[in-house]
This record gives C-alpha cells, sequence and structure tokens, in this order.
C-alpha cells in the first residue's frame, strides 16, 4: 500500500505530495490510501533494475520497481513485496528494519551468554533451542548442558581465562563446550577444521591452548602439527557431563571466544570477541530477518565461524529454534531445510550461485523458508532466487570484528547492495590517508559502534594488530566499498583483491558478476596478474556448467557490451574448480601466485588501429 | 528603446575528461565570446550565468572571479531551459535599457560523483521519491515515455534511430563533436540497451565544457524575433509526451511573423529522441512524424541541430542549455565552418528540461535572425 495525496475539497488525488491540490489549489490535503495499479510501461535499466510506470484506479501516475517481469496490463500490488510480481513503490517500506528484538533493550549486565540463556530458559523452557540430528535441547536443557559441561571443565583442572581450542565439524559437543566455557569464564577457541600444519600450529600457540578438543577423524592433524597440549577426543575422552556450576559472572566485556581470521593473507590472528558482541549479533541480524519465536533456523555453514555461532545467538534472543546441519551440499540442501521445518536459514559465498545452477525440481519450493540472510549476494540472483524458491534474499555487511553493520529492511533489499548504515553504527569511507572520499567513489570501509562491546576488543596479545585495525579509532575493515549519495552501500572488492589496469581501478566482483551470467559458466574468479607494461592485467578462472565448455573468446566477446573495455580479461583459465576456503570464499591469494601458466588463454591487445580493441576475439591473419 | 543584437557566440571545447573546474571553463567561455565580438571584460556591464558545478559560487563570485562590474546579472538553474531563459530576460534588460553588454555563459564539468549526486538529488521530488527505488539518473523514465510515445504515434526503434542518425552525419564535420564517427542503423540498434528501448546512442555522452554568448545594444548580428517559455504546463499530471510549447507555439510564430515552413534550421533540446520529436511536433514543425523522419531528415539531410546535437556533440551540464543557442547563432552568423548550413537565416530554438518527478517541465523556444 501507497499513500497519495487527497483533495479534501475536490477530491482528485495525486502523488508525490505537492504543497496544494494540483487541480483546484486547494491546501487541505490528506493521505489516500492506494493498494494496486496497472503496469503500463516497463523497462529494465543498465544495472538490472526493472523500472515500471503504473496507473491507480484514479488515474494517478506513479513510477515505481517491479520485483518480476510481469506484463504490461497487469494488476500490481504496490509494495506487497513478499508476492512475486509486486510492485515496490516510494512511501511502501521503510530503509531500516522496523522489527524491535525483544532483548534489544537489555540491561547492560545482562548481556552476557550465561545471562540471556538464562533469561530465555526462564521464558521459553521446555521449548526446543537447539537440534541436531536425532538430538534436542530445549531452552532448559541448554542451560543445565552449559551448567555441567562448565562442571566437568573444573573438575579437569579448568580455569576461568583459560583457552580451549576446538578441531570439529557441527557437532554438539562444539556448542557444549563453547557455552560451559562461557558459563566457567573460560575462552573458547573454535578453529577452522581445515587448518593443517604450520597454520593449526600458529593457532594452537598463538591462543595458548590449555586443551583442543577434537573429533577422532582430526587426530591425526594435530599430531603432524606436533604441539604438545591435552586432546580431549570427541566419544573417547570428552568429558562427560559434570557437577552443575553456577555462572562465574562475568562482564559484558570479558572475551568469551577467540576466533581466528581465514587469513587470505599473513598469519591468522586471534579476534577477541567479548561476551556482548553475542547479545548484539543476536539482537542486530535478528531485527533484520525479523526473527520472532514462530521461526526455526537452519544453517549449515561451519559451526567454528562467526556466522553459524551466531545464529544460535539468534535463535536464543529470538526465543526461535536453532537446527544445525552438517554442511552445504547443493543436492540435499532442500531436503534439508525441508526436514528442520527452517523458516530461515543462512548462505554465503558461492551458495546461492550454486543452488540457482541446479536443475529445476518440485523440491524446490516444498518447504517453509520464508527469508535467508545472504551477504554480497550478487544483484541478477535476488529476484531469481526468490521467484525460484520463493526465499527473500537479505544482504548486509558484517565480519567477526564487528557487528551487523549494514542492512536494511527486508522490503527495501536493493540488490547489488550491502544496505545503509544501521542504527547503533558509524560508518565513513575513507582513502589509504583516512581521509572521507566522495560519495560515488571507492574508498575503504571504516566503522565503529555506539555500543559498548558489540565488536570485538582486538586481537589476542597482538597490541599491534588491534592498534593498526583501530588506527584513529576507526575499525578499517580492509573493504573497498562506494556510499552512493543515497546512503547505500555497495561492496567492491578486499583491497587485497583490487585490480588496477592502466591507471583504471577495476572491482574483481563487478567482473565477477557480469561472467556469472553468462550461460556456460557455473562460478568464477577474477584477479590480478602482474602486467608486462605495469600495475596488472585481469585474469578470470572460469568453472564450466556441467557438462558444458567455455571458450574464452566467445566469453570475452560476451563481456565486450556489458563492461567497460578496460575490465573484459585479457587472461582466462578454465579450470575444473576454484580454491576455496571453507565457508566458501574463493582464495584469491591462491590463484593470483598461480597466475599466467602455458595452458591459459591470452587475449593478446590487437595491434594498433584496431578500434574496438579487446571487443572481439583475434584470430590468425 | 534599443533593440537587442547577438553578437557572439563562442563554444569552449567539449571533453570526456579534463582537470579543469567549472569556472576554468566559464571563463575561457567568455573569454573566447568576448574575443570573437572583438570587446573586452571592461566593456561588459551584463552577466547571465548557469551551472550546477559553479556551487558554492554563485554568479557575482563568477562575476568577481572574471573581474566583471555589472548594473545586470542574474543566474538561471533551470538545465536544459536556462540558455533560453537568460536570453529572454537579457533582451529585455537591453531593450529596457538596464545594460548595454550582457555575456551569457553556460558551463559544467561534473566528474563521475558529481554526476551520481547530481542526478541522485536533483531535486526533492527524485530524492524522496525516486532515486529509493533505485532510479540512476533520468534515462529509465525517458525509456518509459518513449515507449507511451511510440504507442501514441505508432513509431519504431529504427524510426527514432534517424535523430541520432542524422546528427551524427553533421557532427562529422564539427571537430568539437565527441562522437563523430559515421553511424549506420545496424550499428545504433547493436549497441548495448540502456534501458529499454532506449540504447547507447539514444543517451548523451557526459562532457565538461561551457557556451557563451554576448548581446549588445543595436549592431549587426542575430536578432530574437521571438521568445516563448511555458513551465508546469500540466502538474506534472500529463503523459509527459507534450511539452508546453504546445502551449505556446500559436504565440511564438505569430510573434515571429514566420511559419514553422520558413525556418532555415533547428537547434531542438535533445537529451533523447523522444524529447526532440515531441518538441517538433508541438510547434508544428513536424505534422507527421513518420514522415518528418525518413523525408525531412534521413532523405533531405534537413538542419535539426547540425553541430551533431547533445547526442553526438555531448551534454556538458548546463551548457546543453546553451548548446543550441550558440549552434544557431554561430550558423546566422555564416562562421559555422565545415557545417556551414547554405544561407541560414532563420534558425529555431528550444529549451527544455527539469524533471520534477516523471518529466521534464520547463520549456522554451526562440526564433533568431541573422542581420548582416
Amino acid at each position: 500500500m501507497i499513500e497519495l495525496a487527497g483533495c479534501a475539497d475536490c477530491g482528485h488525488p495525486h502523488f508525490p505530495p505537492r504543497a496544494v491540490c494540483p487541480r483546484c489549489h486547494g491546501t487541505d490535503l490528506r493521505p489516500v490510501p492506494c493498494r494496486e495499479a496497472v503496469v503500463e510501461q516497463v523497462t529494465v535499466d543498465a544495472a538490472g533494475t526493472r523500472l515500471a510506470s503504473v496507473r491507480t484506479a484514479t488515474g494517478t501516475v506513479v513510477v515505481g520497481r517491479l520485483d518480476a517481469d510481469v506484463p504490461v496490463g497487469s494488476v500490481v500490488p504496490l509494495s506487497a513485496w513478499r508476492e512475486p510480481g509486486a510492485a515496490f513503490v516510494p512511501g511502501g517500506a521503510p530503509l531500516l528494519p522496523t522489527h524491535r528484538s525483544p532483548l534489544r533493550d537489555l540491561p547492560a549486565p545482562d548481556r552476557t551468554v550465561p545471562r540471556l540463556l538464562q533469561l530465555q530458559a526462564r521464558r521459553y523452557g521446555d521449548k526446543p533451542l537447539v537440534v541436531r540430528g536425532a538430538t534436542t535441547w530445549s531452552y532448559r536443557d541448554a542451560v543445565e548442558r552449559a551448567a555441567r559441561m562448565a562442571g566437568a571443565m573444573a573438575e579437569r583442572g579448568i580455569e576461568p581465562g583459560d583457552r580451549i581450542a576446538l578441531l570439529a565439524g557441527n557437532r554438539l559437543e562444539l556448542l557444549e563446550t563453547v557455552l560451559g566455557c562461557a558459563w566457567l569464564g573460560a575462552i573458547a577457541v573454535p578453529l577452522n577444521t581445515a587448518l593443517r600444519g604450520a597454520g593449526l600450529r600458529h593457532a594452537l600457540t598463538d591462543s595458548g591452548a590449555r586443551v583442543v578438543v577434537v573429533e577422532p577423524d582430526l587426530t591425526g592433524v594435530l599430531d603432524e602439527a606436533g604441539v604438545p597440549v591435552e586432546r580431549w577426543v570427541v566419544g573417547e575422552t570428552f568429558p562427560a557431563p559434570g557437577p552443575e556450576l553456577p555462572a562465574r559472572p562475568a562482564a559484558p566485556g570479558d572475551t568469551v571466544a577467540i576466533l581466528y581470521t581465514s587469513g587470505t593473507t599473513g598469519l591468522p590472528k586471534g579476534v577477541c570477541c567479548p561476551q556482548a558482541q553475542f547479545h548484539w549479533w543476536g539482537v542486530t541480524v535478528g531485527e533484520c530477518l525479523e526473527i520472532t519465536d514462530d521461526d526455526v533456523l537452519y544453517t549449515c555453514l561451519p559451526l567454528f565461524h562467526t556466522n553459524a555461532l551466531n545464529a544460535f545467538f539468534q535463535a536464543v534472543c529470538a526465543g526461535a529454534t536453532y537446527v544445525l546441519g552438517e554442511r552445504f551440499s547443493a543436492s540435499r540442501f532442500w531436503a534439508d531445510v525441508r526436514e528442520a521445518g527452517a523458516t530461515v536459514t543462512y548462505l554465503l559465498g558461492a551458495m546461492v550461485q550454486i543452488l540457482l545452477t541446479r536443475p529445476a525440481a518440485e523440491t524446490d519450493t516444498a518447504h517453509r523458508v520464508r527469508i535467508a540472510l545472504s551477504p554480497a549476494t550478487p544483484a541478477a540472483a535476488h529476484a531469481a532466487f526468490r521467484e525460484r524458491f520463493g526465499v527473500l534474499l537479505v544482504d548486509g555487511y558484517g565480519s567477526t570484528e564487528t557487528n551487523m553493520v549494514l542492512g536494511a529492511h527486508p522490503a527495501a533489499q536493493r540488490p547489488g547492495y550491502m544496505g545503509v548504515v544501521l542504527p547503533d553504527h558509524e560508518v565513513r569511507v575513507v582513502d589509504a590517508d583516512g581521509l572521507d572520499v566522495p560519495d560515488g567513489e571507492p574508498g575503504e570501509l571504516v566503522c565503529r559502534s555506539r555500543q559498548p562491546y558489540a565488536y570485538a576488543t582486538g586481537y589476542f596479545e597482538n597490541p599491534a594488530a588491534t592498534a593498526a585495525a583501530y588506527r584513529d579509532l576507526w575499525f578499517h575493515t580492509g573493504d573497498r566499498v562506494v556510499r552512493e549519495p543515497d546512503g547505500w552501500l555497495r561492496f567492491l572488492d578486499r583491497l587485497t583483491d583490487s585490480i588496477r589496469r592502466r591507471g583504471e581501478n577495476i572491482s574483481s566482483l563487478e567482473v565477477e558478476q557480469v561472467i556469472a551470467t553468462h550461460p556456460a559458466v557455473a562460478a568464477v574468479a577474477v584477479y590480478a596478474v602482474p602486467s608486462e607494461l605495469s600495475e596488472d592485467e585481469v585474469m578470470a578462472a572460469v568453472v564450466p556448467r556441467d557438462g558444458g565448455r567455455v571458450d574464452p573468446a566467445e566469453l570475452t566477446a560476451w563481456c565486450a557490451p556489458r563492461l567497460a573495455r578496460f575490465a573484459i580479461p585479457r587472461y582466462v583459465d578454465v579450470v575444473a574448480q576454484l580454491p576455496l576456503t571453507e565457508n566458501g570464499k574463493v582464495r584469491k591469494a591462491v590463484l593470483r601466485e598461480r597466475g599466467v601458466t602455458a595452458t591459459t588463454w591470452d587475449r593478446t591487445p590487437p595491434a594498433a588501429g584496431a578500434q574496438h580493441g579487446g571487443s572481439a576475439p583475434v584470430g590468425p591473419q | 528603446m534599443t533593440a537587442a543584437s547577438i553578437v557572439a557566440a563562442y563554444e569552449e571545447p567539449y571533453a570526456r575528461r579534463t582537470s579543469r573546474t567549472a569556472e576554468q571553463l566559464l571563463a575561457a567561455a567568455v573569454r573566447g565570446a568576448l574575443g570573437a565580438a572583438g570587446l573586452g571584460h571592461g566593456d561588459v556591464d551584463g552577466l547571465g550565468v548557469s551551472s550546477f558545478s559553479l556551487a558554492p559560487d554563485h554568479a557575482i563570485d563568477l562575476a568577481w572571479r572574471l573581474g566583471l562590474r555589472l548594473d545586470w546579472i542574474m543566474q538561471d538553474p533551470h538545465g536544459g531551459a536556462s540558455g533560453i531563459n537568460l536570453l529572454q530576460h537579457a533582451v529585455r534588460a537591453i531593450e529596457a535599457g538596464d545594460a548595454r553588454v550582457v555575456v551569457l555563459v553556460a558551463g559544467d564539468h561534473l566528474d563521475r560523483a558529481a554526476f551520481a549526486r547530481l542526478t541522485a538529488t536533483y531535486n526533492r521530488a527524485t530524492a524522496e521519491a525516486l532515486t529509493p527505488l533505485p532510479l540512476r539518473g533520468p534515462n529509465a523514465l525517458f525509456a518509459l515515455l518513449t515507449q507511451r510515445h511510440a504507442a501514441a504515434h505508432g513509431l519504431a526503434d529504427a524510426d527514432y534511430a534517424q535523430v541520432p542518425l542524422s546528427q551524427r552525419r553533421w557532427a562529422a564535420r564539427n571537430p568539437g563533436a565527441v562522437y563523430r564517427a559515421p553511424l549506420s542503423l545496424d550499428e545504433y540498434l547493436a549497441a548495448p540497451v540502456v534501458a529499454a528501448p532506449l540504447r547507447r546512442f539514444d543517451c548523451v555522452p557526459v562532457v565538461a565544457g561551457a557556451d557563451a554568448l554576448v548581446l549588445t545594444a543595436g549592431g549587426p548580428g542575430v536578432r530574437v524575433r521571438a521568445v516563448a517559455s511555458r513551465h508546469n504546463p500540466d502538474g506534472q499530471e500529463g503523459d509527459g509526451i507534450v511539452t508546453g510549447l504546445a502551449q505556446v507555439a500559436d504565440r511564438l510564430w505569430a510573434g515571429a511573423g514566420v511559419g514553422p515552413g520558413e525556418i532555415d534550421l533547428a537547434c531542438v533540446y535533445d537529451d533523447y529522441p523522444v524529447m526532440a520529436l515531441a518538441q517538433l511536433a508541438d510547434l508544428g514543425c513536424a505534422p507527421d512524424l513518420h514522415a518528418f523522419l525518413h523525408g525531412r531528415l534521413a532523405r533531405d539531410g534537413w538542419p535539426l541541430n547540425p553541430s551533431g546535437g547533445q547526442l553526438s556533440a555531448g551534454q556538458a551540464g548546463a551548457a546543453g542549455g546553451m548548446h543550441g543557442l550558440v549552434e544557431a547563432v554561430l550558423q546566422l552568423l555564416g562562421r559555422a565552418g565545415e557545417r556551414q548550413v547554405d544561407r541560414a537565416r532563420l534558425a529555431l530554438v528550444t529549451g527544455y528540461g527539469m524533471v520534477l518527478y516523471r518529466y521534464g517541465a520547463c520549456a522554451n523556444a526562440a526564433v533568431l535572425e541573422g542581420v548582416a
């Protein structure tokens, strides 16, 4: 529904509201609700936004956005964004989330993991909080589990402040240990299960882990790392529940977990996550996804990572149920979601694209999921995903070090954008010297929170790295973004992933999004390789769709009308798969290191005189 | 009453990229126009300015920096209608004796960010009701208008193409145009779609540059036979494919003492082909659009926007409102170089612009006559 301005004197409505009635100059203007309109003209702009001129029953013509390809002459509801084919019209949807978490105004001393669990157990008691396979913990069970894990840990000599490393997949023992640590005042250090050798050794020694909880399959990995540390092997020496221990008083700023950064460059750093940070993750993401106690949250992302760990606290803060899947499988995803009874889920990296490239199936819509958190969703995927799966993708920005910093009301999602600055946060976009860049120009995103302990408190025992990241008292994200004049922010690159070719800055993401829409392409990564002239050349690694093939010459010709000439890749590698992190992010450092090889296709720029340099493949003369 | 005469016109060459500021471009255009008139800065006593990127400075700041001592000053923010608006007032000022030598100048340098900022916050209705959609600049709005116009007049893409195609043929002879290479119908149709049905060559290339005119009391040059304006003609409650010119056409031609058939060339505000056609139709210059496009334009090579227009020469922000005036004056003074129209005596110039919500609300037109 939108509101037109209606004249009380002559009845004539208009939009947008003027100072007087355009027909009779009457000044008594009142809101007139308007629920639907007829589509008269439709166009799609260069960014893929479908814009329409629609006419209401009273003859008022309004410019709006269509979220689906509906024919001219259709009647569309105004701003009823949940229905495919609905029009979004200004004034109909608020920009910022309107859902309010019941725990947003929790008194500061209660913003700790034990207090959250106790408060919600009192309210939700026997309601399921956690489901993993056949096992279910109620809200009350979760408190008991935490208290008895703390008891067992204390019996084994663990003291407040001790670090307990975890090397395990998505299993309940991992969550149990995290909650037990919070109860006892110890610090959980969930490690990436892909860590090996030196990386694992670094994380174990850097964190000074007193114990490592490890699943049986991964003990060999520990042996190779060669760090002498006490092991609690799941199913073997992992402790049975001990006596219930009262929660040790904790302050909102106490470190409750240390999460190691994925370390695409340099050694991983331990991010110290304070108690209150998890409260704010629960509140803020819950508000962006409008999570209530009717919801079931399903995640198959790894629990050692901030995304899945935070989803647990979104469930706690909303009184919802958290279903922990094993790992992402494209073929099983919708079946798992349906089995979980999920209404909310979590997507990351290439998952959206992978799900979209699978053949359509009846199971596509045989589920109850209404919404998914999906940071950095390609612009074209929003409408396609909603039409095919009936799931609204919600973009946003947050990191292990921060919280949910950028986002927007579910109805106000702007494809290709992360969102606007959420309440409680401040954001700037700065150049290498820390000076603000004008809106519309790329720069590094820096941010800070107005809520105490909503962000990480620093890098573990690494004051130099902490000071560097927080220089000028702003957290430097390392992400290159653009803020538009209207306040929306768009992600370009990790700073380390940006490409500079002959004076032009190129966003690898923009090139990737164009190539990803080619019908033969399943996945793509774009990165810089050294140019023989100076600066960089653009290179793409492309994975063909099942059974298909990608012709690099055809691919670059296809890019020509869709990309700035300087952004079209010179080099293309057709590969079977991309090197990924455990979270599905492409490890571009690996690709950059591999660089141009003997099998790389090279679109050698045409010699002088060619007017359309690069727009067409060049064959032998 | 002293008759006003346009004695010189000058365009500071348009450039896609430049390190020069708007003020430097405006200053260069003023210098160029005064040079062409054989006058100096000390002779000027009236100044009219239009520029988006002059801000936070105003006309008076520019006058100060140019060293002008003035009896008459004016600034007009109305984009594509600003040139003729300034002209209308300057002629009256000279006739009334308020000024004797008036320089009118318009120009801009908008980099990508400034252009995005300008279009996103063009006015309150845009910022509140369009930018959040998101709508990025006016292309999509004029795509919707083109569809409406095409349905109303039974025109197809290849018909609208005749406007940029014919103007491109003229642009080949304008060394200052951004696009000069010949454009075929196939190339036009194969260009990337910006917002269907608009393709790349239906949209103006954004450039930096400035245009200027010098008016004096009396003297040989170009006379303004008639000028007429009509703004906000329908409260933005119409279809947007008829401009305010339809309401003042009779007054304009009666004032000029000639009819649309007697015009030797026309410089019509061409932000998009559809609006150039709408203005020509509103003024009675093209009673049958299909015949006009394929006959007068494509077959006869009639001089519509012989500079190449903004579609080929480029749009330098507010200079777009003065570009057509400068071209018409150069033609009537016989100083249009290779693209000089034979025996050019009468020219029609129009201005259009200022999208309030769905389409432009300002329109004006002038009939100019070369007086040897």
